[in-house]
C-alpha cells in the first residue's frame, strides 16, 4: 500500500425551490361556571328589637357565620345563606359549579422560494497502487456522490431553516388569533354550562333553604335567649330557668310588679 | 302582683311555640291589676316581637301550641287570668 490520494469534488446546486408549511397554533383556556339561584325571604315575624341586638352579636361570635360587608353569610353543602340585617331578610342562594375548557385552534399556510446557491464538497481516497482495487476514478466518482448527498443535506437543512423561521414569524400572529378564539369559546362554554347548572341549583334550592334556614333559626334561638335572660335579669326576675334541648330553648322567670 | 313568664321556641320550625305571662296572684282587686299586667306583657312582648299582638287567655283556656298544662296546673288556672302573645 502506497501513499493514499485524495479527490475533493467541490459541487454547487443554484436553488429555485417552492416550499410550503402549515403554521398551527394552539391556546386552551380553562374556567369556572357557577349557576346560581337565589331566593329572599322576610323573617316570619318582626322580630323584636332586643332579639335583634342580640341576633348580630350571636351571629358575629359564630365562626359558622361569615360577616359579610353589612351582611352575615352561612355557607351550606350546595349554596349559602345571607342574613341581611337592614332588610330584615333572609337570602338562600343555591350554587352549582363545574369547570370549563375550551380551546382555540388557528392555522394558516405559509409558502415561500429557496434561491441562492448551496455549495458542498466531498472526498475520495485511493491508493497509487490502486490498493483494495480502488482507482483514481473510482475515488472521484465517489467524491462526486459524497459531494451531491452533502448538497442534499445542505438543501434540506436551508428548507428546514426557511420553514422554522416562517413558523416562529406567523405563529406569534396566529398565538393571539387563538387565544382570542379560546377566549370567545370559553366565554360560550360557560354561558351554556352555566345554564345547566342553574336548573341543578333549581332543585337544591328547596334543600338548601331547609339547611339555611335551621343554621339561622338556630342562632336565634340563642339571640331570644340572650334577649329575654337579659330583661328578666335587669328587671330582677325571680326563678330565672333556661333549658335548650333538641334545638328547643324552654326559659321561665317571674316577675314582681 | 306577681307574674310567671314562660317562652318556648322551636329551632326546628322557627316557630316561638309557647310565650304567656300568667298572673301568679297577689292584687287581684286593685283597680290597675289589667293594667299592669297588660304592660308587662307588651314590655316582655317587645323582646321578642314588634308589634305584638296579645291576646287575653280566659281562665281554664290553654295556649295554643303550648305544652299541655298538667291536670295541678289546670286547675290553679281556674283562678288565674293569662296574657298570651301570639305570633
Amino acid at each position: 500500500m502506497c501513499n493514499p490520494r485524495r479527490v475533493r469534488v467541490r459541487a454547487t446546486r443554484q436553488l429555485a425551490q417552492a416550499w410550503e408549511h402549515e403554521v398551527r397554533r394552539q391556546v386552551t383556556r380553562t374556567g369556572q361556571a357557577v349557576g346560581e339561584v337565589r331566593v329572599r325571604e322576610p323573617l316570619g315575624s318582626s322580630v323584636g328589637g332586643p332579639a335583634l341586638t342580640a341576633l348580630a352579636a350571636v351571629l358575629r361570635a359564630d365562626p359558622e357565620w361569615e360577616r359579610v360587608g353589612e351582611t352575615f353569610v352561612h355557607r351550606v353543602d350546595g349554596g349559602h345563606v345571607i342574613y341581611h340585617p337592614a332588610a330584615r331578610e333572609l337570602e338562600i342562594v343555591a350554587t352549582a359549579t363545574a369547570d370549563v375548557e375550551a380551546t382555540g385552534d388557528v392555522a394558516r399556510t405559509v409558502s415561500g422560494e429557496l434561491t441562492g446557491d448551496v455549495e458542498a464538497e466531498g472526498v475520495g481516497v485511493y491508493y497509487d497502487d490502486n490498493w483494495g482495487g480502488t482507482t483514481e476514478e473510482d475515488a472521484r466518482r465517489e467524491a462526486r456522490e459524497r459531494a451531491e448527498a452533502a448538497l442534499e443535506t445542505a438543501t434540506r437543512e436551508r428548507a428546514r431553516a426557511a420553514r422554522d423561521a416562517a413558523d416562529e414569524r406567523e405563529g406569534a400572529a396566529l398565538v393571539g388569533a387563538a387565544e382570542q378564539q379560546a377566549e370567545a369559546a370559553l366565554t360560550e362554554a360557560t354561558a351554556a354550562r352555566e345554564r345547566e347548572l342553574r336548573a341543578d341549583a333549581a332543585t337544591r334550592l328547596a334543600t338548601v333553604g331547609v339547611q339555611g334556614r335551621n343554621a339561622f333559626h338556630r342562632a336565634l334561638a340563642s339571640a331570644y335567649r340572650d334577649a329575654i335572660l337579659a330583661f328578666a335579669r335587669s328587671r330582677r326576675a325571680a326563678g330565672i330557668s333556661c333549658t335548650e334541648a333538641d334545638g328547643v330553648v324552654d326559659i321561665e322567670f317571674e316577675l314582681q310588679i | 302582683m306577681r307574674v310567671k313568664v314562660r317562652f318556648r321556641y322551636n329551632a326546628d320550625t322557627g316557630e316561638v311555640e309557647t310565650f304567656v305571662v300568667e298572673d301568679l296572684g297577689g292584687d287581684e282587686r286593685a283597680v290597675d291589676h289589667d293594667a299592669r299586667h297588660d304592660r308587662v306583657t307588651a314590655d316582655v312582648a317587645r323582646v321578642v316581637e314588634r308589634d305584638a299582638l296579645i291576646e287575653e287567655m280566659l281562665p281554664g283556656s290553654a295556649p295554643i301550641r303550648a305544652e299541655r298544662p298538667t291536670p295541678d296546673a289546670d286547675a290553679d288556672a281556674v283562678d288565674r287570668e293569662d296574657r298570651r302573645v301570639s305570633e
